[in-house]
Order: C-alpha cells, then sequence, then structure tokens
C-alpha cells in the first residue's frame, strides 16, 4: 500500500482518562518547584553554592517560562488526546522531581528517591509520539511497552543502588542515605546502569518513532521526540561521564527540564494547528452533504477526496467520475474500514497526515462516508446508463444495417422488376398488357409496404439529415397536424433518436385524429439540455396513453427523464423528454 | 429527346434505359455516381439527366448535390431525381430555390413509362413535376399559418394536381370539369397566394413553390 492507511474506528477505545489526574499533579509538582526555586533564591541559605547566585536567578526564570510551556502542553492536548496528556505530563514530572533533590527541607531518602524520577523523562516523551491517537501499531504499543520497562528498572535501580553522599555531583547538598542494595552496588554502577537503561530506553523509543508504518503522530510532533529523546540520551551519557565533575548535576536536571518544555511547546504548536485543520475538514464535511458544491471550496490542508469503489479497483470523484491519475505519493491519505479503502483524502503539499487524521472527527467520518455513498451510487448508475447506451446503439445500428439491406436488395430488385414489367406492357398489344396489369399493381403495393417498413425499422433521414429534417417529416406524414417549434443546434445520434423516438410516442397517442386535433412539438436545446415537449389535443379525437417504453429507454440511457402526463378530461396529454446533450 | 441515366444500381439504370430506349427516347450514357453523371453531361448537354438522389459514396445526397450543380452550370439540362423514399424535404430542398425543369419522381412510378415519357418533356420544356404521393404529403401538412389554408377544396386539388405536373387540361379530365373553370379557379388559387400576373408557366411553377414551402 502506497499511501497511508488507518482503519475508521467506529468510536474512541473506552478506557480510563487519567489525564486530568496526570496533569493536576503535574502542575501541582510545577508549581512547587518553581515556588521552592524561588524561596530557595530569596533564602539566606543557598542550597546550591555551586552555581551563583544569578545564575540561580536565571535558571529559575528558565525554569519558570519551562514548566508553563509543559503544563501548558500538557492542558491543549488534554481534551483531544489523553495519553498524550498523561505522556507529557509523566514526561514534565520526570524532568521537575530531579531538582528537588537539592532542597535541605525535604527528608533525606525523598530527595535520594526524587532522582530517581528522571528515566521516567525518557518514557514520557516517548509515549508522546507512539501514543498519538491516530491508531498506533502494535509495534509502537509494544515499544511504549518497553520503555516504560526500562524506565521503571533505570528508576528501581537508581532507588536501590543510589548513595547521594557518594555521588560527588550531590554530595555537598544531599544527605546520606543507605540505599538497600549498598553491598552488592556502588553508586557509581548504580548511576552508570541507570544512565545506560535511558540510553537504551531512548534508543528504542527513538526507533520505534522513527520506524512507525501506518498513521503515527504529525511529524513535527515526531521530529521534537526523536529529538528529545536523543538529548536525553546525551544528557544520561554525558552524566555517567562526568561522575567526578560535581558542578555538571544542577545543569543536566535543568536541560531536562528544557527539553522537555520544547517537546510540550511542539504540542502546544501542534493542538494550535489541528483546530484549525478540525475547521477545515468540518467544512469538507458540510460541502460534502451538499453535492452541488462538494469539493468545490476544500481548503487548507484538504485539497480534495476520492472514494474507493467497493470490490473495483478505481476510484471516484464526488461526482461519481473515474479518477484517472493517482494523487502524488505521500500526498493523501487513505481511511479504510474492514472491508476494504473507503475513501483518500488529497493534502496540500505542507499538510500533515497525522494532523489531518486527528482533525477527524465522527460526525465529519460519517459525513465521507455518505458521500462515498453518494458517489459510487452515481458511479454505478453512469455505468448502467453507458451499457443501456451501448445496447441502445447497437440495436439502431442493427436496424440500420437492416434498413440499407433492404433498400439496396429487395427494393432495388422490386424496382428492376417493376421497370421490366412497365417495359414489357408497353411493348405488347393491349390485351396481354392488360393480363400483366394485376401483377404491376402488385410489385407497385410491395414497394410502397417495403418503404413503410423499411422506414419503420429505421428513419434514415434522422441519420443522413438531422433531428429537424426528421422531425419535420415525421410532422408532415403523420395524421396529426403538428406545429413545429424547433430551436436546436447540433445534438449526436443517441440524443436525436431519444427525441424523435419521443415525439414518435407522444403522436401515436391519437387513435382517430379529427380535423380539430392539433399537436404542438417543441424541441428547445438550451446550453446542454434537450427539452422535447409534445402537446396534444385530441380535438373530439381519442387520446390513449402512449406506449413510452422505447423513447424512455433511450431517454435514461442519457441520464434524463421523460414524463407522460394522462389523459386528460378534455382530451390534452403531455409528454415531455429532459435530455442531457452535452458532451 | 436525349437523356443521361445515372443510378449505382446497374438492375436499375439497366431496367431504366430498357423502359427509355423502348420508348423511342434515345440513352446517351448511363452513370453509376455523380462524378460520371456530371462528365457525361457536360461531355453529351442531354436534355434530361435522370438521377437517383441516393448515390455512392455515401448514399444520402449526391444526387440532389449533382442535380444543383447540373441546373447551375448546364440550364439547358433538364434533371428529373428519382427516389426510392419518401422524402418531402430533399424535394424541398432543391426545388425550393428554382423548381422550374426539375422533377422529382418515386421509382416505383416511373415504371409506368407513359408517366416516365410525360414527366420527361415537362421537365425538359421547364416545368416543375412532383410525385402526387409527395404532393399528397406535402397537402396534408395542416400548418395553421399557412397560406393554403385559405384555398377551397377544390382549389386545393388544382393545386396538386398543378404540381403533380398536370396541364389545365389534365386537371380538368381527372377533376371531371371544364377548362374553362380549371382557369377561373386557378386564377383566384393564384391570387389568394398573392401571386401577381405573369406568363402562366412562371405562376404555376410559383404556385408549386408555395405548396413547397408551407
Amino acid at each position: 500500500m502506497r499511501g497511508v492507511t488507518t482503519v475508521v474506528e467506529a468510536a474512541p477505545a473506552p478506557g480510563r482518562d487519567t489525564s486530568a489526574i496526570a496533569g493536576a499533579l503535574t502542575t501541582a509538582t510545577a508549581a512547587v518547584t518553581v515556588l521552592a526555586s524561588a524561596l530557595a533564591l530569596a533564602g539566606d541559605d543557598d542550597p546550591w553554592s555551586v552555581v551563583g547566585r544569578r545564575a540561580l536567578a536565571w535558571l529559575l526564570l528558565v525554569e519558570l517560562a519551562a514548566v508553563a510551556v509543559m503544563v501548558a502542553g500538557v492542558w491543549a492536548v488534554r481534551g483531544q488526546h489523553p495519553r498524550v496528556s498523561t505522556a507529557l505530563a509523566v514526561a514534565t514530572a520526570g524532568s521537575l522531581l530531579p531538582l528537588w533533590a537539592g532542597w535541605p527541607w525535604l527528608p533525606g531518602p525523598a530527595r535520594a528517591g526524587m532522582l530517581a524520577a528522571a528515566p521516567f523523562t525518557v518514557a514520557g516523551v516517548a509515549r508522546v509520539a507512539l501514543g498519538w491517537p491516530t491508531g498506533p501499531s502494535p509495534g509502537a504499543r509494544r515499544a511504549g511497552r518497553a520503555v516504560l520497562v526500562l524506565a521503571g528498572a533505570a528508576g528501581l535501580v537508581h532507588v536501590l543502588g543510589y548513595n547521594p553522599f557518594a555521588d560527588p555531583g550531590c554530595a555537598r547538598v544531599c544527605d546520606d542515605v543507605r540505599p538497600l542494595l549498598e553491598k552488592v552496588l556502588a553508586t557509581r554502577a548504580a548511576v552508570a546502569m541507570t544512565c545506560l537503561l535511558s540510553v537504551v530506553a531512548a534508543g528504542v523509543a527513538a526507533t520505534a518513532v522513527l520506524r512507525a508504518r501506518g498513521p503515527r503522530a504529525p511529524r513535527s510532533v515526531s521530529g521534537v521526540v526523536v529529538f528529545a529523546l536523543a538529548t536525553l540520551a546525551v544528557l544520561s551519557a554525558v552524566r555517567w561521564a562526568s561522575w567526578a565533575d560535581r558542578a555538571w548535576l544542577e545543569p543536566l536536571l535543568a536541560l531536562e527540564v528544557l527539553v522537555v518544555a520544547v517537546v510540550g511547546a511542539v504540542v502546544c504548536g501542534v493542538m494550535i494547528r489541528t483546530a484549525r485543520t478540525r475547521a477545515a475538514v468540518d467544512r469538507l464535511g458540510l460541502q460534502l452533504s451538499d453535492p452541488a458544491t462538494a469539493m468545490r471550496q476544500v481548503s487548507g490542508a484538504i485539497r480534495g477526496v476520492q472514494f474507493a469503489v467497493p470490490g473495483d479497483a478505481r476510484w471516484v470523484d464526488a461526482a461519481g467520475r473515474d479518477v484517472r491519475d493517482p494523487p502524488a505519493r505521500g500526498r493523501y491519505v487513505v481511511l479504510s474500514d474492514p472491508s476494504g479503502p473507503v475513501l483518500r483524502l488529497l493534502l496540500a503539499r505542507r499538510a500533515d497526515q497525522g494532523e489531518v487524521l486527528a482533525g477527524l472527527t465522527p460526525a465529519t467520518r460519517l459525513a465521507l462516508r455518505n458521500a462515498q455513498l453518494a458517489a459510487v451510487a452515481t458511479a454505478r448508475l453512469a455505468e448502467v446508463q453507458a451499457s443501456q447506451r451501448r445496447v441502445v446503439a447497437l440495436s439502431d445500428a442493427e436496424r440500420r444495417r437492416i434498413e440499407r439491406d433492404l433498400h439496396d436488395g429487395a427494393q432495388q430488385r422490386l424496382v428492376s422488376v417493376a421497370f421490366h414489367l412497365g417495359a414489357a406492357m408497353a411493348g405488347i398489344d393491349p390485351a396481354a398488357a392488360t393480363r400483366l396489369a394485376s401483377p404491376y399493381a402488385r410489385v407497385r403495393g410491395a414497394l410502397a409496404q417495403l418503404r413503410e417498413l423499411a422506414h419503420g425499422i429505421f428513419p434514415s433521414v434522422l441519420a443522413n439529415e438531422g433531428l429537424e429534417a426528421a422531425l419535420d417529416e415525421l410532422a408532415t406524414a403523420s395524421d396529426v397536424p403538428a406545429i413545429l417549434d424547433i430551436r436546436i443546434d447540433k445534438v449526436v445520434d443517441a440524443v436525436a433518436m431519444a427525441a424523435y423516438a419521443t415525439v414518435v410516442a407522444a403522436l401515436e397517442s391519437v387513435e382517430r385524429p379529427s380535423s380539430a386535433t392539433r399537436a404542438q412539438i417543441s424541441v428547445v436545446q438550451d446550453g446542454e439540455t434537450l427539452t422535447v415537449r409534445v402537446e396534444v389535443a385530441a380535438g373530439g379525437a381519442s387520446v390513449v396513453a402512449p406506449d413510452v417504453t422505447d423513447a424512455a429507454d433511450r431517454v435514461g440511457a442519457l441520464g434524463g427523464h421523460l414524463t407522460r402526463s394522462d389523459p386528460a378530461q378534455d382530451g390534452t396529454m403531455t409528454v415531455t423528454a429532459v435530455i442531457p446533450c452535452g458532451s | 429527346m436525349r437523356v443521361v441515366v445515372a443510378d449505382d444500381v446497374m438492375l436499375v439504370r439497366s431496367g431504366l434505359a430498357r423502359l427509355l430506349a423502348d420508348a423511342g427516347v434515345e440513352i446517351v450514357g448511363e452513370a453509376a455516381d455523380a462524378d460520371d453523371l456530371l462528365r457525361m453531361v457536360a461531355l453529351d448537354q442531354p436534355d434530361v439527366a435522370i438521377v437517383d438522389i441516393r448515390m455512392p459514396p455515401t448514399h444520402t445526397d449526391e444526387g440532389l448535390v449533382a442535380a444543383r450543380r447540373i441546373r447551375e452550370r448546364y440550364p439547358a439540362t433538364a434533371v428529373l431525381l428519382l427516389s426510392q423514399y419518401l422524402e418531402p424535404r430533399y424535394a424541398q430542398r432543391l426545388l425550393a430555390d428554382q423548381p422550374g425543369g426539375l422533377g422529382y419522381l418515386l421509382k416505383e412510378r416511373v415504371s409506368e413509362v407513359a408517366v416516365l415519357v410525360d414527366a420527361l418533356r415537362r421537365v425538359s420544356e421547364g416545368e416543375c413535376v412532383i410525385d402526387p404521393t409527395i404532393v399528397a404529403r406535402l397537402m396534408q401538412r395542416r400548418r395553421p399559418d399557412s397560406p393554403l389554408t385559405l384555398l377551397t377544396p377544390r382549389e386545393q386539388d388544382i393545386l396538386a394536381l398543378m404540381a403533380e405536373g398536370r396541364s389545365n387540361a389534365g386537371i380538368a379530365g381527372e377533376l371531371g370539369i371544364s377548362e374553362r373553370t380549371i382557369e377561373a379557379a386557378s386564377a383566384q388559387l393564384f391570387r389568394k397566394l398573392g401571386l401577381e400576373p405573369s406568363p402562366d408557366l412562371n405562376r404555376r411553377v410559383l404556385a408549386v413553390l408555395t405548396l413547397l414551402r408551407s
């Protein structure tokens, strides 16, 4: 499958929405972090003497901005994508909690534990991309779980094996807390393992995000997540490598906050754009519910819609016309249901597949589905009409051939017989000529009959001279005096035949015309429509409902319609055919 | 009388030639298509060309086109068109411009040698001859706005017979009334059709024209 496919879900999978709790907790964490940093800055006691007071002030400002962005991201995405919101909340908490490690008013073990939250930053950031709700693939789900397990393992190793007092980066500000596994696991080894596990988790997550097939998070989200994971991996590596250098720990922790803040900012931006895309998709749904304007004014991210014809490897537009050229690779999104593709949305050059999919509401999907049904019905009807037209054309061709055969064969032979009989009668004595008179008359009678027969099979005047001439001749030959009003340009044979058949049927409705019988025949071409209207006023003669089957078949095959009024009390009757005659 | 016969069907062409030869008409050429016909007319300058309307290549109106060209280029050659179809419009198209020296008959009609020879003579004299079946069709067409509606049934009968190329004597014989009555009725007819007094032949042609154009 060249395009991007997603399964159109009937409804979002039900599940507990934990994003509100996660968001609230994260907001609280952020508030405490900022407050504590501010207090630390204001207080006499300088907890982070490594960095100067001024540096701390800058850090606080950056922290404030970053925290604001992260919290905004968490809340912006909450309504539509609760899982992404929770993931971003976890990442935010994971990046902020380690900052608490330096505050002397927290009990020692809690401060040591705070550093163990850092690996969850990786897990949270990864799930921002992997948990995007446009239909995560099973691979992405597995990767998400693996990253969470790795982060959990890193955190556990940290809690069990980390002695802050043994960490040069923490020694000055941290209490001495004896970890459970102190005997087996040196603090440095614990940190190394934590960092390694974080790097592995970041690697697994980045690979899963990059290799995701099918619908995925918007490109900007995937991109920033991969960037963040790479940065977090580098920071972990630096943390391990700079073990002995006590100046590194705090800037590393601050950088992690910034990285998560960037992710939060991008999520905020995507949500703003998604709101616009959603508006465009909604407009599309509205337009599709009105076929007349459908697809004319599609704007924004979506350039058009094409619909799959079930059981047929082809696509049609909203009007049911075949789509010849496939859209450019990667510039469309296919929506499918279990039975196969339903439709594809054609995207603008810079549009993002993930964003467009995220913008599809259930109502829009319903509108699109309806539009597909309508387009497919139109396409199928066109096929049936085309087949009907072929049948009619074939039958006309056959009738024309028979008419020609009659003309070129039997009629010519009879004419020649008549000539020879005529010559014979002229050259013999009157008594003998009288005996030839009867066969001669019969031959002439046969010729007249044959002529009527040939004309009934196919009106050659229609093919040779056109509709106007044929109708004129028809009106001339008819027993019903007719007034013709013909205003036509050039019409194709099939349309002319349909119009002719309509008039023939209408004129046949009068059984025995009286001298007062009249017919008004108007054939008017107006742009791409030919309107044939025959009003018959019986004037005392009896009018029956004409057999319009042949005419209706011909008109219907061309996508037009024929209506016939029932003969009224006063003996009037109208047959009207409206025939599209555009190319 | 010198005549050229043009018909793409050999059986018909030879039958016609045989019929005419027996009647003492000189056949100066037999053409199978319009090009042949025009060449023969240019070469032999016949009195009359008998032309089948439908000839190769399209079998629609080649004969008609050739007839018009003959009347334009060789006014001395009259044209008698033959058709197997009832096609009043063909007759109208050709005759409506200049009906003199033109005839239009159904093929089965001309197998009657007297009718054929009579028609040949009339067209060569500049008259107009239209097949009675076609005349009947034209008369039947009762358009509400046509001047023909002003005519009495008797006058309509006279006009129809005029269109068939009958003389006043012939019409009188057909209708069983005196030639004098016919003359009076014709004058009335011409007046109703708005035709100014002029040589009789010309007026007769114009009256037929009115019928064709109705």
